[in-house]
């Protein structure tokens, strides 16, 4: 049993638009698996489910389950229990995600108390180790500082350190990174390596920016228009890449990608929930479009082991990817006899 | 930082201070008039030696600004002159009129903080349902509805129809006041011990604090309302809910504290026109107040009272407007530096 699993989920607003279909994923414990895909793809609405949270007015139907228990059948209650607790959560951006009113003890402490039933001066003790667990200078007095106090990096290392309160076996990081400055980015990318190899916990890791994820994940997802495109490792996924959207995203990322460089876009706009075209949602912007893509959503379907990709066509299916034909080339002339 | 944000509030409410003394000054001086004839009965201020040594036994005869300086030392003193109309220096009218209507002000606040505040929290949780647009109706109606007609109503309804509370005046006929010590009789007569004193100067004091509270309660329902729902889109109540606290910590310690500014902004002018109300409430409940007092006062153009009001109500006002400020800088650390 993996410790989350997401099964077959589909979320719908009232008046039938859907934000996610049929989407699968599973997460191990002590993995990074990462989501990505262009804004409005639907990564966080998918991740959110796995603390138990629909977007207002939506339903849910397929599973969540966290360690087996199904998150989208518990209780407000039985949520409680676990958010926080078995499953923490980073925010985007550190300037909106923390109260700017409530103190950075508080902030710390409130959940600990709840989960775990810690008094005052314990909480507050763990507080500050936890502040130096993420390398927050000066741990003591920064517990009664309020927010405004911190720079943005500083103030997501406290947020990380509150995700971290209650030992999470799964961490929730919501393109953690993106509101930062990219010499930040890089200290905090550094921060979470460290703490999944020193606490084990699992990490779903979301970003649209694939460079940053070839660094971070073990494996990925890549998700548009709310559906599962391509998932595999992530030497499968970015470097035998199936699914035309993929390839796409690698093509787009600026030469020599270093960390947090902007994605150029890719040649018209991302479908959302509004306006999704039919059949696969790519097919207006997609090289290989065929008229059958028009009409049919392609089915996910296992390419290799553990390698799935959403595409009809499958145009690099054929070929053999630019690595194995580099090393052919090279091969060759040197000495025929190996190559065969 | 908390001090020094402490002392530059309590700087520039001193200032104000002065300035409003410095206005109530200049209308006196204006206002047609001698105040040394104003403080002598009819026979001797027809005699111009007694008028003489009069005018300058209080500096009468001084130029305006020495006379200014002599006001604020008499301020100082508590010597806010005669009235025309009692006869009684205006400070010990104030003393005695002042903590009927504070009471009255300071239990009608409480009560539209608790339910206007309180109501308005339901509302945002109910946002367009059904209870969300009962309230509604409440809000509109507290805001909109003359205080004079709620009060007449109040009395029909709770003193005429059924003999719930009485209609007027802070005690039974025949009780006695407790012994001063806040002249707020509900305090005094805790203090004193007494009871039966203490339920009859509550069940007095209900129907017009209830009446007077009725616009704050309407203006808090509305300002909580729109202020929780506001905060409620945050992405740091999303981060409380993350953290698996229970609702009631959500929405009490992160979302009300986050929705509470807008909130005290509006605290200080719903404050303002309570006590413009009150002098109506007082009148309609026989209520022996400031308001009352003043309307008695001014109807006789009793200048000294006049003037001893309008610095009474400024320096409550003063007051209140400084307490705002601390539950800003209490509520809100950034506020803090400013
Ligand atoms: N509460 C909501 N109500 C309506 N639409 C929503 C809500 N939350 C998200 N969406 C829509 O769902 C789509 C996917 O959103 P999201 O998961 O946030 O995308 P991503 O994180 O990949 O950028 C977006 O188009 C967004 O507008
Ligand atoms: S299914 Fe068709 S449109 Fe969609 S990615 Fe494959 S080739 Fe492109
Ligand atoms: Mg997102």
């Amino acid at each position: 049993m993996s410790l989350l699993e997401v099964d077959n989920l589909s979320i719908h607003l009232r008046g039938g638009r859907t934000l996610v279909e049929s989407v699968s994923l599973t997460v191990n414990a002590g993995e990074i698996v990462g989501i990505a895909g262009e804004s409005g793809s639907g990564k966080t609405v998918t991740a959110m489910t796995s603390l138990g949270f629909l977007p207002a007015g939506a339903t849910a139907t397929g599973e969540v389950r966290i360690d087996g228990a199904d998150m989208l059948s518990m209780r407000p209650k039985q949520l409680q229990a676990v958010r926080g607790s078995d499953v923490a959560m980073v925010f985007q951006d550190p300037m909106t995600s923390l109260h700017p009113m409530l103190n950075i003890g508080t902030q710390l402490t409130e959940h600990l108390r709840v989960h775990q039933g810690l008094k005052r001066k314990q909480a507050w003790a763990r507080a500050a180790e936890l502040l130096e667990l993420v390398r927050l200078p000066d741990p003591h007095s920064a517990l009664s500082a309020f927010p405004h106090r911190f720079s943005g990096g500083m103030r997501q290392r406290i947020a990380i350190a509150m995700a971290l309160a209650c030992g999470p076996k799964l961490l929730i990081a919501d393109e953690i990174t993106t509101a930062l400055d990219v010499t930040v980015q890089a200290g905090i990318l550094d921060l979470l390596d460290r703490l999944r190899r020193e606490t084990g916990m699992a990490v779903v890791f979301i970003t649209h920016d694939l460079a940053v994820m070839n660094v971070v994940a073990d494996r990925l997802y890549v998700m548009y228009g709310g559906r599962m495109a391509e998932n595999g490792s992530i030497s499968q996924v970015l470097n035998s890449t199936r699914h035309p959207y993929t390839r796409a995203l690698i093509d787009a990322l600026p030469e020599g990608a270093a960390l947090g460089k902007a994605l150029v876009p890719i040649p018209g706009e991302a479908a959302t929930p509004d306006r999704r075209p039919s059949g696969c949602a790519f097919h207006p912007r997609c090289v290989f479009a065929v008229d059958s893509c028009r009409a049919d959503v392609p089915r996910l379907r296992e390419l290799e082991d553990g390698h799935l990709a959403a595409c009809a066509v499958d145009p690099f299916g054929a070929l053999p990817d630019r690595a194995q034909l580099l090393d052919i080339a090279l091969a060759t002339p040197k000495d025929p006899r190996v190559a065969s | 930082m908390l001090f020094r944000f402490i002392l530059s509030r309590l700087g520039s409410a001193a200032i104000l201070a002065v300035g409003i003394i410095l206005v109530s000054f200049v209308l006196t001086a204006l206002l047609p008039g001698d105040a040394a004839t104003s403080r002598l009965g009819e026979r001797a201020a027809g005699n111009p030696e007694i008028v003489a040594a009069v005018r300058a036994r209080y500096g009468l005869d001084q130029p305006l600004y020495v006379q200014f300086f002599i006001y604020l030392g008499n301020l100082l003193r508590g010597d806010l002159g005669t009235s025309i109309r009692t006869q009684k220096p205006v400070l010990s009218d104030l003393a005695q009129f002042g903590p009927a209507s504070a009471e009255l002000a300071i239990v009608a606040t409480i009560v539209a903080v608790i339910v206007g505040v309180g109501l308005g929290i339901v509302a945002s949780l109910r946002a367009n349902g059904l209870v969300d647009q009962a309230l509604r109706v409440v809000s509109l109606g507290g805001v909109s509805i003359p205080i004079f007609w709620l009060a007449l109503i109040a009395v029909y309804v709770f003193s005429t129809l059924n003999r719930v509370f009485p209609s007027s005046g802070r005690l039974n006929p025949g009780q006695t006041p407790p012994s001063q010590v806040t002249g707020m009789y509900t305090l005094d007569s805790l203090l004193a011990g007494d009871l039966t004193l203490f339920a009859s100067a509550i069940s007095h004091l209900i129907l017009p604090a209830l009446v007077l509270s009725a616009p704050m309660i309407g203006l808090l329902l509305r300002f909580t309302r729109s202020s929780m729902l506001e905060v409620l889109g945050n992405e740091y109540v999303r981060a409380a809910e993350a953290k698996g606290l229970p609702r009631h910590t959500v929405i009490l310690r992160h979302v009300l504290r986050g929705a509470l500014v807008p909130v005290i902004t509006v605290l200080g002018t719903a404050f303002a026109s309570l006590l413009a109300g009150t002098v109506l409430v007082e009148q309609i409940f026989g209520w022996p107040g400031i308001g009352a007092y003043a309307f008695r006062s001014a109807s006789n153009l009793d200048l000294p009272a006049i003037v001893g009001v309008t610095l009474f109500v400024a320096i409550v006002y003063i007051t209140v407007n400084l307490i705002v400020d601390f539950l800003y800088g209490i509520i809100d650390p950034r506020i803090r530096r400013a």
